[in-house]
């Protein structure tokens, strides 16, 4: 009989002998993140202690070969004084299994490894936080696990304050797109923290095929939230404060992580597509936490590149777009492409229609499907362009309208997707 | 009188007639049997290529844009049933025709049948050279625009010249027309064009190379493009 090959290691299977069971369980997944994971050990440390002294858990770093000793950092990191942060302080050891994860490189394979052992420990409640976080607080342990423990959800979704310009492509894309599909209301789809029941977790393990395709990097993040909605699985969103972290693997690409993040929407779509048809409005999910203003960074934004990067896209590339976007909206772009940097606007309605036709194109092939995603670069930097100059004076609430006013916008145009869609 | 008779002409001819009237009949079923038959395997290859969305697919590799600039009306599973229709009643001429036992003939079904493979495979050649040439030449396209790269456009242009002219090359080859003369003009072509590009770049680019040399070589710290923290994910 074919017996599947474990993607975990002798040691990890052995520490999971020694552990046997958890009733909590927080990945981390890092690619050197020597910088700032100690911080992030301290802080899930200090929560469990803090928050759920009465339960097993157990930490687990899943790490994709860091060359700055980011595993070492782990395993030694321990909260040194709790009496900082508790008044009683029993004595507690945190449960760590430091591991390397197999498969493609990227995020959702290193989740792969930390679901697989979650699972075996037989975990009721997952949480997985990013390792480049700087404003992680014992708190978000709480907010992440207590929905999933004590009020039965399955599922929690971040709810963060962050920077107007900070995850550009969940506010123009992700966000707007996924509400206006299956009618829910989550404002984080691709945050990065997570908590899960343990149902939850077995289901994220039914199909390992996915581990294989884009949700082995980027695209593991809306494939988790996209699967627990489509799946009828109670969601619910946790506020958690302010959502500051260092730049995301600097490697990466711009193109390469829109195409990851794109495409496994765009994949999905295809996946639940009678999950998402008959769905004609949203509705907000149930929210934890006590909301508050908090400041962040300020961010740089170099609006001429993004300007020019559509510009080039806008004289270069109709050759490719002329294949599924129509006459109107390529002389649309056209038109827009000779406005100057600081007057550049390119409207939600025409962004909705070109993102609708992305998909469209998508989902009938028209061509490499890696080329479609890819060609849409310019377009997202002239949009995200846009977005810079329409909010520069605005405040948060302001730009959060802005956002709202994007969605009801792919709210209204979902029918021309769907009368096209078949 | 007999003598008379046999010499006739009509009595030759009916001699030949008796002698050719079958193998005429013989030739006729077997163009009959042909017709039929590649009618058959024109509609049973149309399904099955429809059955495997083979036009889809057509239609994603950009197949099927390039059939409908060139005006073709028809899609390709219908233009490969077709081919392969005229394909198996040709065969079945050149077969049904040696049964004549006419010399030139005979000679001229041979030389088919050994350029028969041959031929097949230059149109094969000829049409993964199109695709992988639009293929890899929109794959730099859109990477160069992705890149800022202000040639993007006249690079993949090249690329896609190159390839086309690559397995137009083989596809000749294959066939084998004026072998030598295809092989030189061939390497005369790329050779001109790889010398062009150098001299190109060499006087194009003699200012930009100056300035990287000079930055590199004064490193004088100043940032070459403007500083962006925005995280889009």
């Amino acid at each position: 009989m074919f017996m599947p090959r474990s993607i975990l290691n002798k040691e990890v299977r052995e520490k999971v002998k020694e552990y046997k069971k958890a009733d909590i369980v927080v990945g981390i997944p890092s690619y050197n993140n020597a910088r700032t994971i100690p911080h992030v050990v301290r802080a899930v440390s200090a929560g469990l202690v803090k928050y759920f002294s009465k339960y097993n858990f157990v930490l687990i770093n899943s790490d994709g070969g860091s060359k700055d000793g980011t595993p070492n950092l782990v395993k030694e990191t321990a909260v040194e004084d709790f009496d900082t942060i508790l008044i009683e302080h029993p004595i507690h050891l945190i449960n760590k299994i430091v591991t390397p994860y197999h498969g493609i490189p990227g995020k959702g394979s290193a989740f792969r490894t930390i679901f697989e052992i979650a699972h075996l420990l037989e975990a009721k409640a997952c949480a997985v936080v990013d390792s480049d976080l700087r404003s992680i607080t014992p708190e978000w342990m709480e907010s992440l696990i207590e929905p999933i423990l004590f009020h039965g959800f399955d599922f929690v979704a971040p709810l963060y304050q962050r920077h107007k310009y900070d995850g550009t492509i969940t506010n123009s894309i992700v966000y707007p797109l996924t509400r206006a599909l299956y009618g829910k209301r989550i404002r984080q789809p691709i945050g990065g923290e997570f908590g899960f029941s343990g149902e939850m977790l077995s289901h994220f393990l039914k199909n390992k095929k996915v581990y294989q395709t884009d949700v082995a990097r980027y695209g593991i993040d809306i494939w988790m939230t996209t699967t627990s909605v489509a799946g009828g699985f109670k969601v619910c969103q946790s506020f958690l404060g302010a959502k500051i972290h260092n730049p995301k693997d600097p490697g990466a690409d711009l193109s390469s992580m829109l195409s990851q993040v794109v495409g496994s929407v765009f994949n999905l779509m295809e996946t639940h597509y009678d999950s998402w048809s008959g769905v004609t409005d949203s509705t907000p999910v149930p929210e934890f936490g006590f909301k508050f203003e908090v400041a962040t960074d300020p961010v740089r934004v170099n609006l001429e590149g993004m300007v020019e990067s559509f510009k080039y896209g806008v004289s270069d590339l109709v050759s490719v777009w002329d294949r599924f976007l129509s006459g109107d909206v390529l002389s649309e772009l056209n038109r827009i492409s000779s406005y100057n940097v600081l007057e550049f606007r390119l409207p939600a309605e025409l962004w909705v229609r070109i993102v609708y036709d992305f998909s469209l194109a998508f989902h009938k092939n028209i061509m490499t499907r890696e080329h479609i995603l890819r060609s849409l670069t310019p377009l997202y930097l002239g949009r995200t362009a846009s977005f810079v100059n329409e909010t520069m004076e605005s405040s948060p609430p302001e730009v959060e309208e802005k956002i709202e006013n994007l969605c009801q916008e792919f709210e209204k145009q979902k029918g021309y997707l769907l009368s096209r869609w078949k | 009188m007999n003598l008379i008779l046999s010499s006739n002409p009509f009595v030759q001819f009916w001699e030949e007639l008796k002698v050719l009237g079958p193998k005429v009949l013989v030739f006729l079923i077997i163009v009959v049997l042909g017709f039929i038959l590649a009618w058959i395997l024109k509609v049973a290859i149309r399904e099955i290529l429809k059955g495997v969305r083979f036009d889809t697919l057509c239609y994603r590799i950009g197949l099927s844009t390039a059939l409908a600039r060139a005006n073709v009306r028809r899609t390709p599973s219908e233009i490969i049933g077709l081919i392969l229709y005229w394909v198996v009643i040709f065969l079945f001429l050149l077969v049904s025709l040696s049964t004549l036992n006419v010399g030139a003939v005979d000679q001229m079904a041979a030389s088919f049948l050994v350029y028969l493979p041959r031929f097949l495979i230059a149109v094969l050649v000829l049409i993964f050279g199109y695709l992988l040439a639009g293929f890899v030449g929109r794959a730099i396209l859109i990477a160069l625009v992705n890149a800022q790269v202000k040639s993007a456009k006249p690079i993949s242009v090249a690329v896609h010249v190159l390839i086309l002219i690559l397995f137009l090359a083989m596809g000749i080859e294959q066939l084998g027309i004026a072998k030598g003369v295809v092989i030189a003009t061939f390497s005369i072509l790329l050779g001109g064009v790889v010398l062009a590009l150098a001299i190109a770049f060499g006087l194009g680019g003699k200012d930009m190379a100056k300035d990287f040399l000079e930055k590199k070589v004064k490193s004088t710290g100043e940032p070459k493009k403007k500083p962006d923290d925005i995280s889009h994910i």
